[in-house]
């Protein structure tokens, strides 16, 4: 079912949180492929489901779970079905990391910053502790940090340095793909600017592929060959960046588009109104309905799959489906 | 330009954090946050203030509003000198003014109604002295902010509220006593793209038909384009740069806001093809900045006067004040 050039491939994966007041049903029917070193920006509003899809992929969950299912495929096998132990030891960290959303602010205050960069090695690998913090210094010294840095603690480091510290540690045990879940969010246009250079280079050197989560979508432009917008837990378009920075279909894509403002052209910045739905009783047809422009009474009461548009395009949207 | 008169001007303003170290050492530290500001601002016109977090955009904010005490210069507002204004005099300017501030969530008690939170600052200051007055000005308020059905809002708690419509009650209330001059401390940079865009334009709106002052703190250049008149580019506690904002972005002189508009990201599928020229580094610590310009240490066109001596802000085009050696006219 996957090409056979994937390394990843998923399948309706599906994520819904238990709650007091109900089933949060924060992802659905999420299905792509990314090939070697293709990076894919998923982008959307905040709450739609971007760092649910994160943790869904690596598997690190909150206790609170009522569905996680779906496939899974790394290199031709469905990782859903490995117990714990077995993703532990193969899967999370050897094959796929992450940087979690403001990882930066998650260093242990009284360890230094080599240790915990070292850290996934000396747990994972059980490799020496010495020869684990050697490496941690040769990766701390490439992602452009003095080595002596290593030697400090995390408040003796500024946002920016704790970021790259941060990425160093996804990626002591060579992994193949990397999960980079608002890797800049916090951090001042120059500092992001560097550290979007950064990526870029290692990217390179490592052979790296990226799942780079973001809710700027100029942002996204800078390392993204591939877009996934999700909406509501729902992915609406999947493209090539070519095609969708230049051709959006999604009436959500194009109004988040018409939002980011620019600096190279006179567009004035437009604005979708309304706020994403809750996830506990999301809208029924479309979920973008209630805040769309195009709706018609088919969008309140069918759901629309993702209809194929191009050779590399898909978008959930009746405009593009059948019997339009 | 607006030739109706000048709301608020700063010269020279100054306002440094004393630091000691350790309770009982006599040795005072200074943290030189605004250090050394002038520029003016028209009755109905917005101002940009642009710059990285650290910059010193809050503080001065706060000291425009004279929520801080400024250690020098001057602040005239309305031609008046409210630069040391005490008492009964400050509860008048606190009543001219207004701030937004960047977090929606805390900026409300959760145990108030959005009606009470908008109450409040009538209270405080006993502008209207009837029920039914200060009802009508909330109701007026929550209107401006187009949170309509006014009805369906005002009771509401601030947990129920998205953070795009706990910014707009923000709003409500820093202009329901009728300032003049509004602080918008980067009031959407907790916001989604699309509602950042809301929330500008509705501030915008404001700004036209009330014809107050604005004073709009970001970190996003790219923001500045379509919601104010001026830009001014700060960077370590001075002002590197101002202008029209049109003609900042079109026109940037300042290494530094040259650094910041090439690194401002913008949607384009061929950015993933190249690197981006940005300098590398940090900006200093306010403690001990460089003596001289505070950019030298990153910048790509310093050479050794910039080491040597701080520059003064030189008129490079008519109305277009950069702070750089590079401008001398020899
Ligand atoms: N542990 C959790 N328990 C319940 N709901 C959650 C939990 N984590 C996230 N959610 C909800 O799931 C939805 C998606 O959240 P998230 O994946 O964090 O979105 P994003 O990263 O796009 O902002 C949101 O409605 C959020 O409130
Ligand atoms: N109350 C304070 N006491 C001491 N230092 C302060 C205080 N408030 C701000 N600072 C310092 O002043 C500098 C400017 O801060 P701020 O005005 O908050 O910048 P910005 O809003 O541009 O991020 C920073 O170095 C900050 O640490
Ligand atoms: S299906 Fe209908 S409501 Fe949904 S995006 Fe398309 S036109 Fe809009
Ligand atoms: S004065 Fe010198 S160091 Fe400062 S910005 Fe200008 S060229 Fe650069
Ligand atoms: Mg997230
Ligand atoms: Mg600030």
């Amino acid at each position: 079912m996957s090409s056979s050039k994937s390394v990843l491939s998923v399948r309706d994966l599906k994520l819904y949180y238990r709650t007091r007041k109900g089933v949060v049903k924060a992802l659905e029917e999420i299905n792509f492929d990314l090939e070697k070193e293709d990076t894919l920006a998923v982008v959307g509003e905040s709450g739609c489901g971007k760092s649910t899809l994160a943790r869904a992929l690596v598997r690190v969950l909150p206790r609170n779970i009522h569905t996680y299912e779906g496939k899974v495929i790394l290199e031709g096998r469905n990782v859903m079905e490995l117990n714990e132990e077995d993703f532990r030891r193969e899967i999370r960290w050897r094959k796929i990391s992450i940087v979690f959303q403001g990882a930066m602010n998650s260093f242990n205050p009284v360890y230094k910053i080599g240790y915990q960069v070292a850290e996934p090695l000396i747990i994972h690998d059980h490799l020496e502790k010495k020869e684990a913090l050697k490496r941690a210094r040769q990766l701390i010294e490439l992602m452009g940090m003095p080595g002596v840095f290593a030697d400090r603690y995390p408040f003796e480091l500024s946002g920016g340095m704790k970021q790259r510290a941060a990425i160093a540690m996804a990626l002591i045990t060579n992994p193949e793909i990397v999960i980079l879940d608002e890797p800049t969010s916090a951090l001042d246009v120059l500092t992001q600017a560097n550290i979007i250079n950064l990526l870029k280079k290692i990217k390179n050197e490592f052979k790296l592929t990226y799942i780079f989560i973001t809710h700027d979508l100029g942002l996204a432009s800078e390392l993204a060959n591939r877009v996934a917008v999700i909406y509501a837990g729902k992915m609406v378009e999947l493209s090539s960046a070519d095609i969708f920075y230049t051709q959006p279909k999604h009436p959500y894509s194009k109004g988040l588009l018409a939002s980011a403002p620019t600096l190279s052209t006179d567009r004035r910045p437009e604005f979708i109104t309304g706020v994403p739905p809750s996830l506990i009783d999301p809208p029924s047809g479309c979920r973008f309905h209630p805040r769309c422009r195009f709706a018609w009474e088919k969008c309140s009461s069918e759901e629309p799959a993702m209809f194929q548009v191009g050779e590399d395009h898909l978008v959930r949207c009746w405009l593009y489906g059948d019997g339009k | 330009m607006n030739s109706e008169g000048r709301l608020l001007e700063l010269e020279d303003l100054r306002k440094w954090f004393e630091i000691r170290r350790g309770f009982l050492s006599s040795k005072v530290n200074y943290v030189k946050a605004v250090d050394g500001v002038t520029f003016r601002l028209d009755e109905g016109m917005a101002m940009s203030l642009v710059g990285e977090s650290g910059s010193g955009k809050t503080t001065l904010g706060k000291t425009i509003i004279r929520l801080y005490e400024p250690n020098g210069g001057r602040i005239i507002f309305q031609d008046r000198d409210v630069t040391h204004l005490k008492a009964n005099d400050l509860k008048w300017y606190r009543r001219m003014t207004g701030l937004v501030q960047q977090d929606p969530f805390g900026a409300f008690a959760s145990h108030f109604t959005i009606f009470r939170s908008l109450e409040e600052p009538l209270l405080i200051h006993n502008t209207v002295k009837s029920k039914e007055e200060r009802a009508e000005k909330v109701f007026k308020a929550l209107e401006e902010v187009r949170l309509t059905p006014v009805e369906d809002f005002a009771y509401k708690y601030p947990h129920m509220l998205s953070g795009g419509q706990l910014q707009r009650v923000a709003i409500a209330r820093a202009i329901i006593l009728e300032p003049r001059l509004l602080v918008a401390d980067e009031p959407v940079s907790m916001l989604d793209a699309s509602v950042r865009i809301e929330i500008l334009t509705l501030l915008r709106r404001l700004q036209e038909r009330l014809r107050l002052g604005v004073i709009y703190i970001t970190h996003d250049l790219a923001t500045t384009r379509f919601f104010s008149e001026w830009a001014l580019i700060m960077y370590a506690g001075h002002v590197m740069e101002k202008a029209f904002t049109q003609e900042i972005l079109r026109n940037p002189l300042h290494p530094y806001t040259r650094a910041l508009l090439t690194a401002t990201p913008e949607p384009n599928p061929e950015n993933r093809n190249r690197f981006k020229q940005v300098p590398p580094g940090e900006p200093p610590a306010l403690i001990d900045p460089p003596k001289s310009c505070r950019f030298s240490p990153r910048c790509p066109h310093a050479f050794d006067k910039c080491f040597k001596e701080e520059p003064p802000e030189f008129e490079a085009a008519s109305g277009h004040w950069v702070k750089c050696w590079l401008y001398e006219r020899s």
